[in-house]
Order: structure tokens, then C-alpha cells, then sequence
């Protein structure tokens, strides 16, 4: 059996300097330090994700095809409650019904899946915050992993609901990834504070199931967006509302219709995103403690 | 190279405050805020580890020994990082790696191989570092046949074999090492003392934390003892282990050991004293010991039996006994009165150690008791040479 040399000389040591409130003493340049920290991490990051990706589907009947079911049963009861008239149609969109609802279900899920996940996560790897050295975040952001190949696994169904319909794709769907990605952004700043609060106070994480019921409904997915201007104002406070309705407009319409919401939207994702990570930095030390 | 220099933490008690003052704490350091309640006790706080300090030069195997709740976990955990602490400062030099917990990381579902990529990149290592030594670490764990078969099939030893294996090949410079080597079947301990051995060899630095104090006097020259948060002693392994059995004696000294009596004969007392009749505080090695147990007969017995018993003090192991009757010394009656019984042990061949003594007066016959007190005497044998075992054998080589 081979053993590498291990180089023990003291050229190529790092040194780790542990003090109280060591980021108080940083002030701003614990920004630098996150992010190199999280650079560094990457690897871990992919593993994890790919960790839970194939654990996933290892042990599941359905296979690759569990990532289409929700989205897709979901639009099978809204398109017949729409159908039979239920749901009011208020129509001011080409888009057929069932392709409109199931495109927004399909963010909608990766939105509901990867906060989840990102709030449990703390919690279930218990045994390694208590006891291994490693970035936190990295726990956090890859349960959003599972969220985003979900994603990826329902667009065949999307596909043939295109093909179905005879719904043409517009070349601006390729601008997509960049809204996705602002919307990860705040999901992953949400689910880092939710998970740390999750971890101190269990019960959040039986709230959330609940509060995602109610932000659904709050969001134009199975509805179009609001005319009267009071009920279209409270939509676009959601800052989802904005990012779900632009990437639908960018994919089966072509041109998006509200650009001054989209703008605030993605401002606000952009700060509870980067205001999540630094309190759950800050946290960082105490987490072995309290969860 | 570890140094550490006046360390504290502090834990509470309770949970609900422990919740406020972790977030007190944090809004005053979010906002960069001073803190003082690092330097004093709120309420239900108390100090888990109170000013240690210690270096660990290069190569250095450190020992880590101490009763239950002193504080050796947490010191690891502050040492890896995990924990962050309220007064004092750490610096290491190096790459630190920890085996605190074993495979962590690993999903039951995932193959062996699956969970070696996984548990690897948590603990540090890079993909090509892994991929360069997953046959290294697939043999040291002896997991060929199995390595394909998800984790949650395999048995508690090949979880425990691969999760050192791996652990064993991340190579850091500084090793902390908690209490994960007491589990595993023999095969594997030795594996793993011999793994680290080889490691100590290549110069890494150790922080070793063990109950098995075998162990630590194999493994480690210098050895910190914890007590109560606090230092109890630094420096070299015999001493240190020597200052810990006192301490485990001075906890036995605070709880009496038990005792019975019958109307007819109860034991009032038990000494061990030397030839001139004093109670010394240590015996010399090869020293002559007399227990002396006193008792009062209050109604006439015949032909009791006296029986003697030492035990060793920290693992209440019986050394030997000793009884009347076996060594055919015939009693005969006893009148009421206080009366005494000697039993002399000429150069006592027990090896330097912490002992408890217990009493017995038994009826004939052996099967009843008329009084017995239990563990209480005390003595100590110390000096001379430090081997392990119970008793130094009358021997002599030949070659």
C-alpha cells in the first residue's frame, strides 16, 4: 500500500487564528472572506448536490419522471377547474391555459421544494454541524440543487405541451437562466435565515408548508396578473410575482410587459439574498451549539 | 503547531435563555456592537473551559485525558473550529483535520464508493486528491467485495472501518482525534494505532482524546489532564495518569462505601497501617502492609470466618482475597468486647496503584455474613517503576 509523501516543512502551511467575535474584528472585509470561503467550498458544494440528487432517484419508482408529477397533476386539476368555468378566465393572454399553469407550477415548484429543503437542512445534518469543520452555506444551497434538477426534469412535459398546443417558443427564452437565477438568489437568502431560525425554533419548519400555500395563491401562477391597480400593486410587492411572470412572458410571449417591476424585483431578491448569507454567517459559530 | 492561550467558553444551562443570549449576542455583533457578556457569567451560564492554556510543537503528540464532562470535547471541537471561543486565542499552524466523527456525511442510500466522494470532500479533500487515493483507501478499509453495495446494508465495523479509512487518508498536519477509536473489533484498533503511529512517524501533530489511558501512555509522551474546565495537570504521561487516579479517589473519598452488621457482630473500622504501626500516606513498592479491621461482638460467636478483599481503586477490579478458612486459621469463639484482626501482607508484591479494601466477618460455613463493610479502606502503593499490570511476580531471567 502507497502512502504519498506528506510535505510537513512549513512553506506551504495556512494558519487558522481563532479569537471571539472574529468577525466583529474583520468589519467589511468578512464580505471577502465569505466569498472566498464559499469559492473554496465549491467542490463540497457540487458533491452535495450530487449526493442528493442520486440518492433521489436511487430508491424511487418513478425515476427521473417523479420531477414532473406535482407540477403536472397540479395543472391537470387547475386546467379542469378552469375549464369548467371554476376559475374565472379573465383573459389578456394568447397562451392556452394548461401551458400557462403549468409553466408557472414548474417555477412555482422549484421555489416551494427549494425552500423546503433549504430550511430542514440545518436540521438534518445535525451530526455534521455538531461536529465537522466545514462552510455552512454549502448545506444550504446545495438542497436548492434538488430543486433546480427537478426543473430540468419537468421540461420534457413542457415540451410536449408545446408541441400539443402548437405554442411557439420565442428566441428570448434563453434569456430565462437570468431570471431563474435572481430567484434562486432570494430563495437561497430566505432558506439561509429560515434554516437557522428553523434550527433554534423547530416549529418554523412546520409553518412553512402553510406560508407556502398562501404566498402560491398570492402569486399570479394559476391566475393571470391582476388588472384593477389596487390588487396588481399588492402582486408585485411579492417580488416572485415579477420574476415568475417575466420568465413566462420570455418564453411563450416574447416581450415583457411590466419592466419597472422586474427592476425592483430582482433589487430585492438581490438584498435579502446577499442579507441572508452575512447573517448566516454571522450565526455560523453559534450553530454547533444550538442546533 | 497549536498554541493556545487563555481559553474559555462558556455554556448555559438553560435553553430558553441560551436562545436569548445567542441572540442578544448576535444583533450586538451585527451591528458591531461591544459585547461584554463574554467576560462574566449571566445567569445559568457556567465556564465548560476556564483558561487553558498549552502549546503543541510540531510532531508533538498531545494526550487529552479527564473525568466525564471536564471539557476534552469541547476543547476539540474549539481546536476544529466548530466552536467559537468567549475569551483567549487559538493558532494552528497547518492543515487541520479532525476525526470527531466518523463518516460523516454518508447517505445510507449511496454505495461505499458513492459515500467515500461524499464523506472525502467534507472533510477537505479535493476530487483528484480522492480519486488518486480511492484504492488506497478501499484497501485499508478491506472493503473490496462490498464497496458497491449501498451503505445502509453494511454493519456498524465496515461503517466505522471506511469512515476511518477515509479520515485516515486526508493527511492533514495536526490530527485531533476524539473518542471514535474505541469502537471497531480488535483487528481494526490495531489497525488504527498502527495507522497513526505511521503518522506520528511522518511528523504529524496529535491532540489525542481517550479514555483508554493504555492508549495514551502507548501513543503520547505528554498528556493534558481536564478537570472540571480547568488544567489539572501538563506534562508527562505517567504523572499525569498518576494525578488522575487521584482525582477518581478523591470522588470515592466523598462517597462512603456501604456497610451491614447483624445484632451479634458489627465492623467498626479498617486500617492499613505499616510495621510500626503508622498510616502512612504512600507504601514503597515490596513494602509490608497490615489491614487491621476492628469490630464489636455484642453476643458470643464460634468459628467465624475473616475474609479480606483489595480492589483496585479506579476500575474496582478485585486484586485477591483472602479468607480464614481457605488458609485454615481456626477462629474459635468470640466474647462481646471490641476486638481486632490483623492481616499482614510481607512485601506486598502489588504494583503502584490506588486500592480499596473490603471486610468481611462471615458465619461458618461462609454462607451468611455477620458484617461486612465495603471499599473502605483505603491505601496507595507509588514509586519505583511505572508497569502495567496488577502485581510484580517474583521472577528471575535467564538467558
Amino acid at each position: 500500500m502507497s502512502m504519498s509523501t506528506n510535505d510537513h516543512s512549513s512553506s506551504n502551511q495556512s494558519t487558522h487564528l481563532y479569537v471571539p467575535h472574529r468577525q466583529r474584528e474583520l468589519g467589511w472585509r468578512v464580505w471577502v472572506e465569505m466569498a472566498a470561503e464559499l469559492f473554496q467550498a465549491r467542490e463540497l458544494l457540487w458533491r452535495l448536490i450530487w449526493r442528493d440528487v442520486v440518492a433521489r432517484y436511487k430508491q424511487s419508482m418513478l425515476g427521473i419522471f417523479s420531477g414532473m408529477i406535482t407540477p403536472l397533476a397540479m395543472m391537470l386539476v387547475f386546467s379542469s377547474l378552469h375549464h369548467t368555468k371554476v376559475i374565472a378566465h379573465t383573459a389578456s393572454t394568447t397562451i392556452p391555459y394548461p401551458l400557462y399553469a403549468y409553466f408557472g407550477l414548474l417555477i412555482w415548484q422549484m421555489t416551494s421544494t427549494g425552500l423546503s429543503r433549504a430550511t430542514s437542512s440545518l436540521v438534518i445534518a445535525s451530526n455534521l454541524v455538531g461536529k465537522v469543520q466545514f462552510p455552512r452555506e454549502t448545506l444550504v444551497l446545495s438542497s436548492l440543487g434538488v430543486a433546480v434538477f427537478d426543473l430540468c426534469l419537468g421540461l420534457p412535459a413542457l415540451g410536449f405541451l408545446l408541441v400539443y398546443y402548437d405554442h411557439p417558443l420565442h428566441w428570448t427564452v434563453l434569456v430565462i437562466p437570468l431570471v431563474l437565477i435572481i430567484q434562486l438568489i432570494l430563495i437561497s437568502g430566505l432558506g439561509m435565515i429560515l434554516s437557522v431560525m428553523n434550527a433554534a425554533m423547530r416549529d418554523i419548519g412546520h409553518f412553512l408548508p402553510a406560508f407556502l400555500l398562501f404566498w402560491m395563491f398570492l402569486t399570479p401562477i394559476v391566475y393571470h396578473p391582476p388588472e384593477t391597480p389596487f390588487w396588481r400593486l399588492l402582486s408585485w410587492i411579492n417580488p416572485i410575482t415579477a420574476l415568475v411572470t417575466t420568465a413566462r412572458d420570455l418564453a411563450l410571449i416574447g416581450t415583457i410587459k411590466w419592466s419597472i417591476p422586474i427592476f425592483t424585483s430582482s433589487l430585492i431578491s438581490l438584498l435579502i439574498g446577499l442579507t441572508g448569507w452575512r447573517v448566516f454567517h454571522q450565526l455560523e459559530p453559534r450553530m454547533a451549539e444550538r442546533v | 503547531m497549536i498554541q493556545v492561550e487563555g481559553l474559555s467558553k462558556k455554556y448555559c444551562k438553560d435553553l430558553k435563555r441560551a436562545m436569548r443570549y445567542a441572540a442578544e449576542e448576535v444583533v450586538r455583533s451585527f451591528f458591531h456592537l461591544y459585547d461584554y457578556s463574554n467576560e462574566t457569567l449571566r445567569e445559568d451560564e457556567f465556564w465548560s473551559l476556564n483558561n487553558v492554556n498549552f502549546v503543541v510543537q510540531p510532531g508533538e503528540a498531545l494526550g487529552l485525558i479527564g473525568p466525564n464532562g471536564a471539557g476534552k470535547s469541547t476543547l476539540l471541537k474549539l481546536l476544529s473550529g466548530i466552536l467559537e471561543p468567549d475569551l483567549g486565542r487559538i493558532k494552528l499552524v497547518g492543515k487541520v483535520g479532525s476525526l470527531i466523527e466518523l463518516g460523516a456525511g454518508f447517505h445510507p442510500q449511496l454505495t461505499g464508493r458513492e459515500n467515500i466522494f461524499v464523506n472525502g470532500s467534507i472533510l477537505g479533500l479535493r476530487h483528484r486528491d480522492i480519486i488518486r487515493r480511492l484504492d488506497d483507501i478501499i484497501a485499508f478499509a478491506s472493503l473490496e467485495d462490498f464497496i458497491d453495495t449501498p451503505v445502509k446494508y453494511y454493519s456498524s465495523g465496515m461503517y466505522v472501518r471506511l469512515g476511518f479509512a477515509i479520515a485516515a487518508h486526508v493527511e492533514p498536519h495536526i490530527l485531533l482525534v476524539d473518542e471514535v477509536l474505541s469502537v471497531g473489533d480488535l483487528a481494526f484498533q490495531s489497525r488504527c494505532l498502527e495507522r497513526i503511529e505511521q503518522m506520528r512517524r511522518q511528523g504529524t501533530t496529535f491532540v489525542f482524546v481517550s479514555h483508554d489511558l493504555s492508549k495514551i501512555s502507548r501513543l503520547c509522551p505528554q498528556t493534558l489532564l481536564l478537570d472540571q474546565g480547568e488544567i489539572a495537570f501538563l506534562g508527562s504521561t505517567p504523572q499525569a495518569i498518576d494525578c488522575y487516579r487521584r482525582i477518581t479517589h478523591r470522588n470515592y473519598e466523598e462517597s462512603p462505601g456501604t456497610k451491614e452488621r447483624t445484632d451479634e457482630v458489627e465492623i467498626t473500622g479498617l486500617e492499613i497501617l505499616d510495621p510500626s504501626g503508622q498510616t502512612p500516606d504512600a507504601f514503597d513498592p515490596q513494602s509490608t502492609i497490615h489491614i487491621r479491621t476492628h469490630f464489636r461482638v455484642y453476643e458470643k460467636i464460634k468459628d467465624p470466618v475473616f475474609n479480606i478483599a483489595i480492589f483496585t481503586a479506579d476500575t474496582l477490579q478485585q486484586c485477591t482475597g483472602f479468607r480464614t478458612d481457605i488458609d485454615q486459621h481456626p477462629i474459635g469463639s468470640l466474647s462481646p468486647g471490641e476486638h481486632h484482626f490483623d492481616l499482614l501482607l510481607p512485601e506486598c508484591a502489588l504494583l503502584p496503584n490506588h486500592y480499596l479494601v473490603s471486610a468481611t466477618i462471615w458465619k461458618p460455613g461462609c454462607l451468611a455474613p455477620f458484617a461486612w463493610r465495603w471499599h473502605d479502606g483505603r491505601f496507595q502503593i507509588s514509586g519505583g517503576q511505572e508497569i502495567s499490570g496488577i502485581c510484580q511476580l517474583l521472577h528471575h531471567w535467564q538467558t
